[in-house]
């Protein structure tokens, strides 16, 4: 008698078979998910494999959503030859005798039975290694990430020298559980989790799969942050987290905001984390990106004070910089790595993304004023007068501060999308520095005139389907601002408006009265 | 509450200060020694109009006390630009401006702002007084006028024709129309009558001719009298100053506690009757055959006006006479 293939499957009992199956499909799955290249061709040796089985009369169509894209390569790759042994002796022709095929027929059983073991302990073991480092592999479609054990952090630290950057060189070190102690449960979990471990960590895959990942960790990270209600005194910490993680999820991002490395570094992770506000801020050229604010300032405008008042460009503190570069990136730009299957309607920024994102830099703006209070209050009580190397610190925290209004404004006002929640924004500023105020009073003269017909994108869930211009939103910010906290910059405010009632401008002129009037 | 009440605030004191610098200096000057020299007249109705919550809370800057805290523009971190350093043609812009945005504040917020469109009207026929005896003087290269009674050239040479006095009737023309939405006559006239000058009433006049420009508007009892009692208090601070109107004395009654209104029959002041020639409408029968010949005598220069007056008396709601009634009163008359 002829023993088939299907007569191989019959042997095998209904736990061993749905067992193989899922073992097939998860190889299958962490492969493709994990390796861009395949140099020993695994993959079709799998697909080889799987098919002959499923010609057995295997189910192996229930799929999992568990995405395994840490795999151990190496096991699954040893996993993988023994099933393809196991379902290569399974496939033979039956034109042998009989004997011959009981005997590859236990044969079979047995190689599959090999591959299965094999499989399973290679999981098995990868699992453990899960456990044990924390690694980034996503539980349920990417959403519920791994929790990192904290102490990993604390193990093995590598010279600083490796990171070859110059931040790490003047980084003053701290223990990770002085950082943890001072840094809400919730949200240190969350910053770790978002990295993957050093010593687990396979060969660089994939740009985009760790882009995504690290996205994801941060956006969740982001919003336990803004979910969070934090004392008045963990809102520094809070903020120092987040850059901490934006800086390490981009550390070579220099050339576009739109742009994203997947050299993570959990050291470099360590030796930001361990950096105070006060030294994210120094006043050091080397760690300062040059941030564009006014592309054409042209010389003849009608206000030449104005102008020169006018910044063109700032100096911001360069984590800084890559922190509010995630924050004011907009949405399409960074899921379609990570999703390209994201619908464009789903992709857009609702206005209610764009306040939760505008309000996370409302809190770092706030935590870096109060850091300069702070500053200022201690030293003065310490020695009764402000010494030269408080004064020092205080004023790059104040220009750091500055800069990022500024910067954070300017860019609000470029995105057409974003530019209703500028007043939001100012209005919830502690201070409002007068480089901005300079800026608002400069568009109101000279600002775009709107009118223009928006697009698509920017016109989803607003009445209008017209740009207002930034001249108007200028003006209306600055009408917002008079009821700024500022009471200096709330003053100011009401004075700019206050002159353009004089103005000969009969639009200008009517507007502000009309606001003002209101 | 307290930042929206001092925005007010700053915001009306800017219009203030941006009208002084109008007027300039010696304008702003010669009206307050105009208002230092005049006795005190307050209205007494306003004493209880005046003791809301919200009016507690915010007292609007009078022009008085702008003329006091004006320093140029500097507390607002800027600076006017004195109107007689303009062209006529841009300072005449430059006043409209600042009036256009006093004026929508009061249109919005603040009826109590029309006291101080009183005041700037009396600063500006002030003003404008001075300028005409600097002119009658021989100083003829004033720059500008502030009074459209006097024609001067600017250095341009172009005719400037501008007046002040005339801008200001031409915001209160748009405004009081729509004030009227949310403010009750009496209660706009309430404020408007509170100084008893001499050189408001034409503003006054104008006011009621906007308020009352449809003829067929009624016009109610209270309104006539809050326009008599200003007549009223006109001729008692007349009667106090120069002692010469002997005749009105017997008509008040000195110890009665509240004021007796004059009829319309007994206005002699045609200042005072011309006061009253929008609102004839609201008047009684008798009252209008009585005051018919003083009436028409007063109109008897300009045909639209008396054209006017006939109709209000015939077509208003209800009609004061009918046709045959007047012509009956015209003829009885001989008029």
């Amino acid at each position: 008698m002829i023993q088939g293939k299907g007569s191989v499957s019959d042997l095998m009992t209904g736990a061993d078979r749905e067992g193989l199956a899922r073992a097939v499909h998860r190889l299958i799955r962490a492969i493709t998910a994990s390796s861009t290249a395949d140099p020993e061709g695994t993959v079709p040796k799998l697909r080889s494999s799987v098919s002959t089985l499923e010609a057995m009369g295997l189910d192996v169509s229930g799929a999992t959503n568990q995405l395994l894209q840490n795999s151990n390569l190496s096991g699954l790759k040893r996993g993988s030859d023994a099933l393809e042994v196991g379902a290569t002796h399974a496939a033979l022709e039956d034109d042998e005798d009989e004997g011959v095929l009981a005997e590859r027929k236990s044969a079979a059983v047995a190689a599959i039975d090999e591959a299965e073991r094999k499989l399973k302990s290679t999981l098995r073991g990868q699992a453990d290694q899960e456990a044990v480092g924390g690694g980034a592999v996503g539980r349920t479609a990417g959403s519920e990430l791994s929790v990192g054990a904290c102490t990993e952090l604390s193990k093995e630290l590598p010279s600083l020298s490796s990171t070859a950057t110059a931040a790490a060189a003047r980084v003053k070190l701290v223990s990770t559980v002085q950082t943890s102690s001072s840094m809400p449960l919730s949200l240190f979990a969350a910053t770790h989790s978002s990295n993957v471990s050093i010593s687990q960590r396979p060969a660089p895959p994939s740009a985009d799969s760790y882009s995504a990942l690290a996205l994801i960790a941060l956006k969740n990270m982001l919003d336990s942050y803004c979910n969070t209600d934090f004392g008045t005194e963990k809102v520094t910490v809070v903020t120092h987290a987040v850059i901490v993680v934006t800086y390490a999820l981009f550390p070579h991002y220099t050339s576009s905001i739109h742009q994203m490395q997947s050299s993570l570094s959990l050291l470099f992770v360590k030796t930001v984390m361990s950096m105070t506000l006060t030294d994210i801020c120094s006043n050091d050229p080397s760690q300062q990106a040059i941030v564009p604010i006014i592309a054409t300032l042209s010389s003849s405008t009608a206000e030449p004070k104005l102008s020169d008042s006018v910044p063109t460009l700032v100096r911001l503190p360069r984590c800084i910089w890559l922190f509010l570069g995630f924050i004011l990136t907009l949405k399409p730009a960074i899921v379609d790595a990570a999703a390209a299957t994201t619908s464009m309607d789903d992709s857009i920024d609702s206005m209610e993304d764009i306040r939760h994102r505008v309000g996370v830099l409302v809190k770092f703006c706030v935590a870096l004023h109060r850091e300069v209070q702070w500053q200022r209050t201690q030293h003065a009580g310490d020695a009764g007068l402000e010494t030269e190397e408080t004064h020092r610190i205080c004023a790059d925290l104040m220009a750091a501060y500055e800069a990022t209004c500024l910067t954070v404004m300017s860019r609000l006002l470029q995105i057409i999308r974003w530019r209703p929640v500028l007043r939001d924004f100012m209005h919830a500023l502690p201070m409002v520095p007068a480089a901005c105020l300079h800026t608002l009073q400069l568009l109101i003269f000279t600002g775009s005139q709107g009118g223009g017909l928006l697009s698509a994108y920017d016109v989803r869930d607003k009445g209008d389907s017209k740009s207002k211009g930034t001249r108007l939103v200028a003006l209306l910010t600055m009408g917002q601002l008079v009821f700024a906290t500022d009471e200096a910059a709330a003053y100011t405010a009401l004075c700019c408006l206050l002159w353009c009632c004089l103005s000969e401008d009969f639009e200008l002129r009517t507007r502000v009265i009309s606001l003002l009037a209101k | 509450m307290q930042i929206q009440v001092k925005c007010d605030e700053l915001v009306i004191r800017f219009g203030l200060h941006a009208i002084v610098s109008v007027i300039g200096a010696e304008g702003m000057a010669a009206w307050f020694e105009h208002q230092k020299s005049r006795p005190v007249a307050m209205d007494p109705t306003r004493v209880s109009e005046g003791s809301d919550d919200e009016e507690e809370m915010f007292r609007c800057p009078t022009l008085l006390e702008a003329h006091e805290t004006y320093d140029g523009g500097l507390s607002f971190r800027g600076e006017f630009f004195p109107v007689d350093t303009l062209t006529l043609s841009h300072g005449e812009s430059y006043a409209k401006r600042a009036l256009q945005l006093l004026s929508q504040i009061c249109m919005s917020n603040y009826i109590q702002l029309l006291a101080s469109f009183v005041d700037i009207f009396i600063a500006a026929a002030q003003c404008s007084d001075s300028i005409a005896a600097v002119t009658a003087a021989g100083a003829s290269d004033s720059l500008m006028e502030v009074d459209g009674a006097a024609e001067t050239k600017d250095t341009s040479g172009s005719p400037a024709r501008w007046s002040l006095r005339d801008a200001i009737k031409s915001e209160l023309s748009n405004i009081v129309p729509a004030m009227c939405q949310h403010s009750s006559v009496e209660s706009i006239l309430g404020v408007m009558t509170t100084n008893t000058d001499p050189a408001c009433k034409p503003l006054l006049c104008h006011v009621l001719r906007v308020l009352y420009s449809d003829y067929t508007t009624p016009v109610p009892a209270n309104v006539i009298n809050k326009v008599k009692d200003y007549i009223r208090r006109c001729s008692e601070e007349s009667h106090a100053s120069s002692d010469a109107s002997s005749g009105l004395t017997n008509l008040l009654d000195a110890g009665s506690a509240s004021p007796v209104l004059l009829p319309a029959s007994d206005i002699m002041d045609p200042e005072h009757l011309r006061l009253l020639l929008p609102l004839v409408g609201g008047l009684s029968a008798a009252e209008m055959q009585d005051s018919l010949p003083r009436v028409i005598s007063l109109c008897s220069d300009d045909s639209e006006e008396l054209k006017g007056v006939l109709i209000r008396i015939t077509k208003a709601r209800p009609p004061v006479m009918t046709k045959a009634s007047l012509l009956v009163c015209l003829h009885r008359y001989r008029i």
